[in-house]
């Protein structure tokens, strides 16, 4: 996740990032756990949408609902996500 | 009805005690999965979940008269696993396992063209009767019993299409993981025929993508055999050219296999075919 967000944010054109993940085999509250663990050794200052469904879902949320990140939202569905995501980079 | 798995089905879980093995059993009997045992070789006579391990499928077989058989050994050892459970004369077989060699595959191929075994996948999420079996690792809490039959080559794109019918109140009859390699052991035009004589399965989803021409076919059988309507959706209609995206099959080589041909000739099948995953729901 660490190395991802940096090739990613190594794009200065990014404005926005968006986590979507529907697990199967993955575990939702493994990605979040990933998500906050490089969040902690990476700064990231731009908005950040993530959609976590599937595979242990509820703890994943939780995880992110406890970190309480400001930059971050989160959302239900793939277009609900996907609209998000634009409009957070519009406005950044 | 419903198509290849159902309460009637006894599973065995060839790799129980690894740990993606045991997680996804635990899963499956949670959603109600008869599990009758695991294979492991090696640890033979132990239990785990409750359930008798044995260290070959044959035995496994004769002492808990399982039916089916669904595989997350590693790669290496998957065709292995495969051979074995042909052998011992499983009906169907899953694979989950990502990264089988092709060779390994095509002697696969082979192998189960000579016997009565049916294999779903490998690189596959497996299959899902809601309400009744759950035989893989799709989130079973997304589906909901109905009428409807998913057939894909994508897992992360059949969670998402299942999940937008049951948000609206739409039911699935069977919904199956068919994986993304090249070479598998059953295909769409497979599934569409068990779909087209299920008594339960009103009407079809197809999720394809780019690489091969497995959708092409499809869509002639479908013109050509299918009186229930099918509703697709074809991934990768952005992919650039030459670029391999996720799965082993999708790749565009030599200008075949692009999204537009496969719609092109799902919609001279009378398939409807949607933009965007989500959309399957409006369109069925």
């Amino acid at each position: 996740m660490t190395a991802a967000l940096r090739i990613i944010l190594a794009d200065p054109n990014v404005k926005a990032i968006l986590f979507n993940i529907f697990g199967g085999i993955t575990r939702c509250d493994e990605v979040a756990r990933g998500i906050l663990a490089a969040l902690n050794e990476i700064d990231v200052s731009l908005p950040m949408v993530v959609r976590l469904v599937g595979t242990n879902e509820a703890e994943g949320r939780r995880l992110l609902e406890e970190a309480a990140l400001p930059n971050m939202t989160t959302a239900t569905t793939l277009t609900e996500a996907a609209q998000q995501a634009v409009a957070a980079a519009r406005g950044a | 009805m419903a198509i290849l798995v159902d309460s009637n089905t006894k599973l065995l879980v060839q790799g129980i005690t690894g740990r993606e093995g045991l997680f996804h059993t635990e899963q499956m009997i949670e959603y109600g999965t008869n599990v009758v045992g695991g294979v492991t070789p090696g640890k033979g006579g132990e239990w785990v979940l409750g359930k008798p391990v044995f260290d070959t499928v044959k035995a496994a077989r004769e002492s808990t008269g399982a039916n089916a058989s669904i595989i997350y050994v590693p790669a290496a050892f998957a065709a292995d696993a495969i051979y074995e459970s042909i052998d011992a004369g499983i009906d169907l077989i899953v694979c989950i396992t990502e990264g089988l060699p092709v060779r390994d595959m095509m002697r696969v191929r082979s192998q189960l063209d000579q016997s009565s075994s049916r294999l779903i996948g490998p690189n596959c999420p497996g299959l899902l009767t809601p309400g009744q079996a759950k035989v893989g690792i799709m989130p079973g809490h997304i589906a909901t019993p109905g009428n409807v039959g998913v057939v894909s080559r994508s897992g992360t794109l059949t969670y998402e299409v299942v999940y937008a019918l049951t948000q609206r109140g739409i039911g699935q009859s069977t919904c199956v993981g068919i994986g993304g390699d090249p070479v598998n052991g059953t295909n769409f035009i497979d599934v569409l025929a068990m779909f087209e004589d299920d008594p339960q399965t009103e009407k079809v989803v197809l999720i394809g993508e780019i690489g091969g021409t497995d959708e092409e076919k499809a869509a002639a059988f479908i013109a050509s055999h299918m009186t229930k309507p099918v509703v697709a959706f074809i991934a990768g209609q952005t992919a650039p050219p030459g670029r391999r995206m996720g799965h082993a099959g999708a790749i565009v080589e030599g200008g075949a296999g692009t999204a537009a041909d496969k719609v092109a000739a799902l919609h001279s099948a009378g398939v409807k075919v949607a933009q965007h995953p989500e959309q399957i729901a409006d369109l069925i």
